[in-house]
């Protein structure tokens, strides 16, 4: 029964990446992909032999457990990774509501004002500046999200931005990984005790520059990246007063959610419920009283710029994530990840298996991938090999579209293509991939 | 810090039911107490003496006594060792809860959305010869009360204001139908295991059996469907015809096909989930792969036959019904329940049931619930009255109290999931449910009541 939920897997996985090809939105195999593999697991529940419980990441023999008894703890797995996935969900839809509310009152048009560069490839050095470090504050995603919309209002041509959309994914995702709220792996090997937040910082972060420098580099001297570009200007003098404002609160709000999160330890998309509803009082006032100014037809629903955001938020983009994430879920029940990965990892030298373990990262979620190597090694705190899965896990992601969370909202947001992005980005992507980690392996 | 908690959840509703006095769209309250309300659990953590366990429907035993952290390692000890290690849980259990259901009704409204798309409820409009409103609400609330037995209360609320929105374009006057539709719904869903969320947590937790509750609830809930709508057949509302709106949308030829198979694949979810035991959620999630998957290509066959231009992205059905989603009616959803579970678990809606059950009988009390179902969601009421009375299954006690909650949230527009999500999608303000239906579902509500007790 192994064999089917792999064999729907990598079906699903072709059907995803054909998704062009086939003119089929990814969402619809993404979505049957998951039913069906836990529909499998669910029918043939006597037939498997282990299982990985999910609270402590290790593999537990199950042929001696009656039926009822497995039943109940398919029910409680599949309750944890949805919980888990479903966070990731809504922090996701908070993130993007702010970013479209912010971008309601154009806020964003005040960064572009401040971007006064023609040159291609300078801004392109900036956009992989800002994504390094605003991912290390915020996160991965919401940096991809917010710097994707600020290109929209600069750059015209979709094809230029969608090359600089994957030098965002890289950069992102390289900044995510040097520190404990960056990225969701950080942030699970920081909260199971594994590595601390200074040590983080020392040990990845000159790996982590050298991994976006690399590709920024050899893309600057790309010809897409050559001369100049037009800068649309054309909607600079409509401005809202209240623009500026409404980002400089907008982006407070976003870096309340870690601050909101070490507080109460409460998962973080609580906190972003929390910002997101603050945000949306804001501009449900400011918005009232400038409608109230200018026209005084307010049709009979009145609605304001919370209802608009949330009615452009990419539903298509949240269910796929659902998909993918829930079937890489089913897969790792089954322990079929865990046990893959333990045979790999008696076979060859440790930093070849991490090594390798971040190019997996790229065709598998990394979420998993860490749960399961800390359930793999059993080091102390801040050993070396902590810091390489860090990582390995957090930016081999960028090497396929798919690889990480970034990547896939970029996907979604900019139509970006599976064989696209792999002609062009992943060479990029991997020099940088393994720059970082020849560097992380002179320094230890 | 209870206190606190209570006065956060107050104050909230007293936001929401104000909406449109405030200007300010209800969903900020809801998030916003949502947050506070476990912001105050984790805060004020130690001092808790008592803990609700909601997987297992009871007070966790000794829970004063537990330390803050676990002293031990982490993967060593399980959660239930240590008051933030409870909290982390029953945060994640709540969460997932009540996710399953919000991506349930994702689900189920594009599929109608995708249905809406092909024009297939024009076929139901023309099957609808009537053009009397008196007739028309009957059949309208019959077909909700078998709707919501077999699918469930909220996707047949969810299909039956989407057909009336191409039936009905008066707002006023569907307003009056969503109404009677969330009675309808309510009641159709308490006599069958999987009509709703409560009556199928009897059903699993092994306290009522299926045939049992058929027997036993059938009738009472068909009068208090059935009671409201004939004294709202002679209010003025429902007087004369509905002017249909001449311009006749055109029909698309894959229409009743699409009609056929949506309503289908929804029927389907109920087996999906009886066959696996997986929650309905993922039932639903194959559906949508399913209906989306065809009608990603017939439209694509469409295109290709009659516009040969596409601007390089052609945005298919599911994308387009994917937009249509109301996501501020699920975020309001993920708010209100969420905080309802904040106070359930920390005890206080299990000690305060337990208290007024001591002190009046059983009868008053499950009817009590149901008023109780009115104001706060009835599944934390049924899974604390599954911790309070200790009677084997199929006994009467258990039925009443699927009847009660069940039916009791009709009351008010807030109490079940099916008037959130009406009000969510029809606008209805809290004051003009309360004023127009309320007493409606009250009487109805009241006549099931003397039936079972009499039966």
């Amino acid at each position: 029964m192994e064999v089917v939920v792999l064999a729907t897997f990598i079906i699903g996985y072709v059907a995803i990446t054909l998704e062009h090809t086939l003119k089929l939105d990814k969402l619809i195999p993404a979505l049957m992909m998951m039913a069906v593999c836990w529909a499998t697991i669910a029918l043939n529940l006597d037939s498997f032999g282990q299982w990985l419980d999910p609270h402590s990441g290790n593999l537990m023999d199950i042929t001696s457990i009656n039926h009822e008894g497995k039943i109940h703890l398919l029910e409680g797995t599949l309750l944890h990774h949805f919980g888990k996935t479903a966070e990731i969900l809504i922090f996701l839809m908070g993130a993007m509501a702010i970013v479209e509310m912010i971008d309601h009152f154009d806020g964003f048009s005040s960064i572009k004002k401040t971007i006064r560069t023609n040159s291609k490839r300078k801004l392109l050095f900036i956009v992989s500046f800002l994504a390094f470090f605003l991912s290390a504050i915020i996160d991965n995603l919401t940096t991809t999200i917010i710097l994707i919309t600020i290109l929209r209002k600069i750059i015209a041509d979709k094809n230029d931005r969608m090359w600089y959309a994957g030098l965002i994914i890289i950069a992102a995702n390289a900044g995510g990984a040097w520190t404990p709220i960056g990225d969701v792996t950080t942030t699970m090997l920081w909260m199971a005790g594994k590595v601390t937040t200074v040590k983080l910082t020392e040990y990845l972060i000159l790996p982590s520059l050298l991994c976006v420098l690399v590709p920024v580099i050899i893309a600057s001297f790309l010809p897409i990246f050559k001369g100049t570009m037009e800068i649309d200007h054309s909607d600079d003098s409509d401005q809202n007063k209240y623009g500026g404002l409404m980002l400089i609160l907008g982006l407070l709000l976003i870096i309340a959610v870690p601050v909101f999160k070490s507080i109460t330890h409460l998962p973080p998309y609580v906190g972003m419920m929390l910002s997101l509803s603050i945000f949306a009082t804001v501009s449900e006032i400011l918005s009232n009283r400038s409608i109230s100014f200018t026209n005084p037809e307010a049709d009979e629903h009145h609605k304001g710029p919370t209802m608009k955001a949330l009615s452009k938020i990419e539903i298509p983009s949240i269910l796929f994530f659902l998909g993918i994430l829930m079937t890489v879920a089913s897969m790792e029940s089954l322990g079929l990840i865990f046990n893959f990965g333990q045979q790999v990892s008696a076979a060859i030298p440790e930093s070849v298996f991490v090594t390798l373990l971040g190019l997996a990262s790229a065709v598998i979620d990394n979420v998993p991938l860490v749960a399961a190597s800390i359930g793999m090694f059993r080091e102390g705190v801040d050993a070396e090999v902590w810091h390489f899965i860090a990582y390995a896990a957090g930016t081999g992601g960028s090497i396929l579209i798919i690889g990480s969370a970034a990547g896939v909202v970029a996907m979604g947001m900019e139509k970006i293509s599976f064989f696209w992005y792999l002609t062009r980005i992943s060479i990029l992507a991997l020099l940088g991939y393994l720059a970082g980690i020849g560097m992380f392996l002179l320094l230890v | 810090m209870e206190i606190f908690i209570v006065s956060i959840f107050v104050l909230g509703y007293t936001l929401i039911t104000l909406e449109h006095s405030l200007k300010v769209d209800k969903l900020i309250p809801a998030l916003i107490m949502m947050a506070l309300a476990w912001a105050g659990i984790a805060f004020g953590l130690d001092s808790f003496g008592t803990w609700f366990d909601s997987a297992h429907g009871k007070l966790v035993d000794g829970f004063a006594n537990l330390p803050l952290h676990s002293l031990g390692e982490h993967d060593e000890v399980t959660y239930s060792a240590s008051k933030s290690g409870w909290l982390e849980h029953t945060l994640l259990h709540h969460f997932g809860k009540t996710c399953e259901i919000l991506i349930f009704l994702v689900g189920a409204m594009t599929i109608v959305e995708i249905t809406d798309h092909f024009n297939g409820f024009q076929t139901i409009k023309t099957f609808v010869k009537t053009n009397s409103k008196k007739t028309l609400l009957w059949i309208v609330c019959i077909l909700g009360f078998i709707l919501s037995a077999i699918i469930d209360n909220l996707t047949a609320t969810i299909v039956l204001i989407t057909i009336l929105r191409k039936i009905v374009s008066d707002n006023n006057l569907r307003m009056w139908y969503a109404g009677m539709i969330i009675i309808a719904a309510n009641a159709g869903g308490a006599w069958s295991p999987i009509g709703d969320v409560t009556t199928t947590m009897l059903w699993m937790g092994n306290k009522v059996t299926a045939m049992e509750l058929i027997k036993n609830l059938l009738l009472p809930s068909f009068v208090c469907m059935a009671l409201p709508t004939l004294i709202a057949g002679f209010l003025p509302i429902f007087k004369g015809n509905i002017e249909s709106d001449g311009n006749e949308e055109k029909r698309s030829k894959n229409g009743p096909f699409m009609l056929a198979l949506g309503l289908g694949m929804i029927v389907f979810v109920p087996v999906f989930k009886t066959i696996t035991h997986l929650p309905p959620y993922v039932g639903m999630m194959l559906s949508l792969g399913i209906v989306s998957l065809v009608a990603e290509i017939l439209s694509n066959r469409k295109f290709s036959l009659t516009q040969v231009e596409d601007h390089g992205h052609v945005h298919g059905p599911t994308f387009r019904a994917l937009s249509k989603i109301e996501m501020p009616s699920i975020l309001f959803f993920l708010g209100i329940l969420m905080t309802v579970a904040a106070l359930e678990s920390l005890g206080l809606i299990f000690t305060f049931g337990k208290e007024v059950n001591a002190m009046i009988s059983e009868d008053l009390f499950v009817t009590l619930l149901g008023v109780g179902s009115a104001i706060i969601d009835n599944v934390p009421l049924v899974a604390a009255s599954m911790g309070m009375f200790q009677e084997p299954i199929d006994s009467e006690v258990w039925h009443f109290i699927a009847y009660a909650a069940g039916t009791g949230g009709s009351m008010l527009i807030i109490g079940s999931a099916a008037g959130v999500v009406a009000m969510g999608m029809e606008r209805i303000s809290f004051f003009w449910y309360l004023r127009n239906i309320t007493l409606l579902a009250t009487i109805g509500y009241i006549a099931g009541v003397g039936l079972i007790l009499v039966l």
